[in-house]
């Protein structure tokens, strides 16, 4: 080769470095769409007091690029884990998986519902402290994956409905989950029956007609779709039983029932109380428990933590974990000297509030009921605080003497 | 013409080396394993199938890839059958060239089988539906291992086979740590001279991040923005770089005593 042939190589070699440059400087910002995780060294130093320590071929998978790997691998790890019972691991590879990489949205499902079911007392009651923990790592999913329906169904209904028993939240929250794009249509049904524990029966009825319109439209589409099938055949019978139950309950505001609704809390041991009492309502009717620091409010999380305050005491049975009303009474023993992590009772003065709601009662004491407590009254008790709505509700102000 | 015929016959060669058929059975055994996780939804199953079958042809493609192109000259002058081709009427940038593309050759016949095999496992677990957008991330993982081979290939001009494994190893992991690089070469808060070198490292070091396109693939439902005309810059990116890196391997080798 020519020495000029060769110098000119040169020259073209260096003449092309500011090109690459140029070539990188274009490809950086559209690579963190592509990689969308953070890096290894954010997983490990913001892991906060649960450090989790990952194996060396784990951190090198990390570091090379193979982020999706390593999150898989540990995915596979995580069911190990839950096949032992051990959740407490659990939850904290779920928040690396879902650094390393924010599009495993199965991880985020998965994570929030162990984190606000699985963390339970001796007597198998979740720990309530964890539902806002929960909540924040679906809406980290639903901010991470905004397209995908499945985070923001289970904010809905596993967080919202079952949880906290907040339906309006729960009924934005699927309402949104069904708008996505490749949302079943069942999610259209779970918005018409939490439209109905809302108690907004008008708007109930107005789903289910719009449920049955999309699936006659979805059969004009495809007349084998099996889908559009049952969502028509389940639709139509859930409006048939909805005006047939306005057409049953519409008086019983003319004929309610006195609920004489009484009831008392017992120190039995340190730790070891009864609460029982009376109500005049259908068998199986259930009365909701809260007991909690006085002071309590829920927390807001500015971003996910699965840390919860040590020296909060929530206990929340509510919905069907309530106690249950059995000809006319009802009665519950709380055995809570196992658990003194769960319910520390740090603080001096507490609030015990018991609840019959009957937003959350099943169809047969709405009977009597009616859907918002139209159909009860009560002389000491009725509480009207919620617009709209008449439950039964007594509160309790206890010291810290009285528990423990 | 001289060029495709050495192209061709180290092809061949490298086709009959054992070596890179363990690795590439290895590989194929791993993609054949990874569906074996039954115990995940649908969705679950076909992200984890999906990330672990690109990640084996990334990893299985990277060994290969080094393990082949340090031994392609250092091979010829320890067998002394260079001094033969020379002797013909052969240029030596003929020589490497040919050598060259039939390393990148023999690398994509690897990638190309790894791929159908992995590809038509997916279809089956898929029933039967072929997800052809991983051949999106297969090609970005192709483009990244050409310019791996390239930069084992320069090296194998200046250093021994064994220096040379972990010399391209260690540039492969640096240009892979482009977050890093990138946001020290940003950091304000760090001095001159500390962001000055790293801006060396990310915008003229070989960058092998840009290849790891993978996620949005895996995770179809992801959202991505000009996705071709990204591959088509990192396409770029990789075939200027190469040309560069092959003008100083043949300068390099045009130069060399033999």
């Amino acid at each position: 080769m020519k020495r000029s042939t060769r110098y000119l190589l040169i020259v073209i070699a260096i003449a092309l470095l500011p090109v690459v440059a140029k070539l990188q400087a274009m490809l950086d910002p559209g690579r963190k769409q592509f990689q969308p995780g953070k890096g290894v060294s954010s997983v490990m130093t913001q892991v906060g007091n649960n450090p989790v320590v990952l194996p060396s071929q784990f951190v090198a998978g990390t570091v090379v690029g193979f982020r999706e790997v390593v999150a898989g691998l540990l995915w596979v790890r995580v069911t190990d884990f839950f096949h032992q019972g051990n959740y407490a691991a659990i939850v904290p590879l779920t928040r690396i998986i879902t650094w390393l990489d924010p599009h495993q949205i199965d991880v985020y499902c998965t994570g929030a519902w162990h984190l606000a079911y699985n963390f339970v007392d001796s007597a198998q009651r979740a720990d309530h402290r964890y539902l806002v923990p929960a909540m924040k790592f679906l809406e980290e999913g639903i901010k991470n994956n905004p397209g995908v329906w499945d985070p923001k169904f289970d904010l809905g209904f596993t967080m919202y409905s079952m949880k906290a028993q907040e339906f309006d939240k729960a009924v934005y929250w699927i309402r949104k989950a069904s708008q996505d794009k490749g949302a079943p249509l069942r999610l259209e049904r779970q918005t018409a029956h939490n439209l109905e524990k809302w108690g907004k029966i008008d708007e109930c009825e107005k789903q289910w007609l719009e449920c049955i319109e999309h699936a006659k439209a979805a059969l004009k589409k495809n007349p084998k779709d099996l889908y559009a099938q049952d969502h028509l055949t389940l639709s139509q019978q859930n409006l048939d039983r909805l005006r047939l139950r306005r057409a049953l309950r519409a008086d019983l505001a003319k004929r309610q029932t006195n609920v004489h609704f009484e009831a008392t809390f017992k120190r039995i041991a340190p730790r070891v109380f009864v609460i029982s009492g009376k109500a005049n309502l259908p068998d199986y009717a259930r009365i909701s428990v809260v007991l909690m620091d006085e002071d309590y409010k829920r927390p807001s999380l500015k971003e996910f933590t699965w840390e919860v305050d040590p020296n909060t005491t929530v206990l929340w049975d509510i919905g069907i974990h309530g106690i249950v009303v059995e000809n006319g009474k009802f009665e519950r023993r709380y055995d809570l000297t196992k658990d003194v992590k769960q319910y520390p009772f740090k603080k001096d003065r507490y609030i015990l509030t018991l609840t019959f709601d009957p937003r959350t009662a099943a169809n047969w004491v709405q009977d009597t009921t009616g859907w918002n407590g139209e159909g009860i009254t009560d002389d000491k008790y009725l509480d009207t605080s919620v617009s709209g709505v008449r439950r039964i509700r007594k509160v309790f102000h206890l010291k810290r003497e009285d528990i423990i | 013409m001289t060029t495709f015929v050495i192209a061709k016959s180290t092809l061949g060669e490298a086709l009959r080396k054992k070596i890179l058929w363990i690795f590439l059975l290895v590989a194929l055994g791993m993609i054949v394993m990874s569906f074996s996780f039954a115990e995940f939804s649908m969705r679950e199953e076909l992200t984890i199938i999906k990330s672990f079958g690109l990640g084996i042809i990334a990893i299985a493609g990277m060994f290969i890839s080094i393990i082949l192109s340090i031994n392609l000259i250092p091979a010829e002058i320890e067998r002394r059958t260079i001094y033969t081709i020379l002797s013909k009427p052969v240029r030596r940038h003929e020589f490497l060239l040919g050598k060259f593309f039939g390393a990148l050759a023999t690398v994509f016949v690897n990638v190309a089988l790894m791929s159908v095999i992995f590809l038509i496992m997916l279809t089956w677990k898929n029933h039967w539906q072929p997800d052809f957008a991983i051949l999106k991330a297969i090609l970005m993982i192709f483009f990244q291992l050409e310019l791996l081979t390239t930069v084992a290939m320069v090296f194998s001009v200046f250093v021994t086979p064994v220096v040379n494994f972990f010399l391209s190893s260690g540039v492969y992991i640096i240009g892979s740590l482009s977050d890093i690089t990138e946001a020290m070469a940003r950091n304000k808060d760090a001095n001159a001279f500390v962001r000055g070198f790293y801006s060396v490292i990310h915008y003229l070091m070989p960058n092998f991040a840009n290849y790891f396109t993978q996620n949005p693939i895996i995770h179809p439902e992801a959202p991505v923005q000009n996705e071709w005309a990204y591959y088509g810059k990192a396409i770029a990116y990789a075939i200027v770089y190469s040309s560069i890196l092959l003008i100083v391997a043949v300068v390099k080798f045009e130069k060399r005593d033999m």
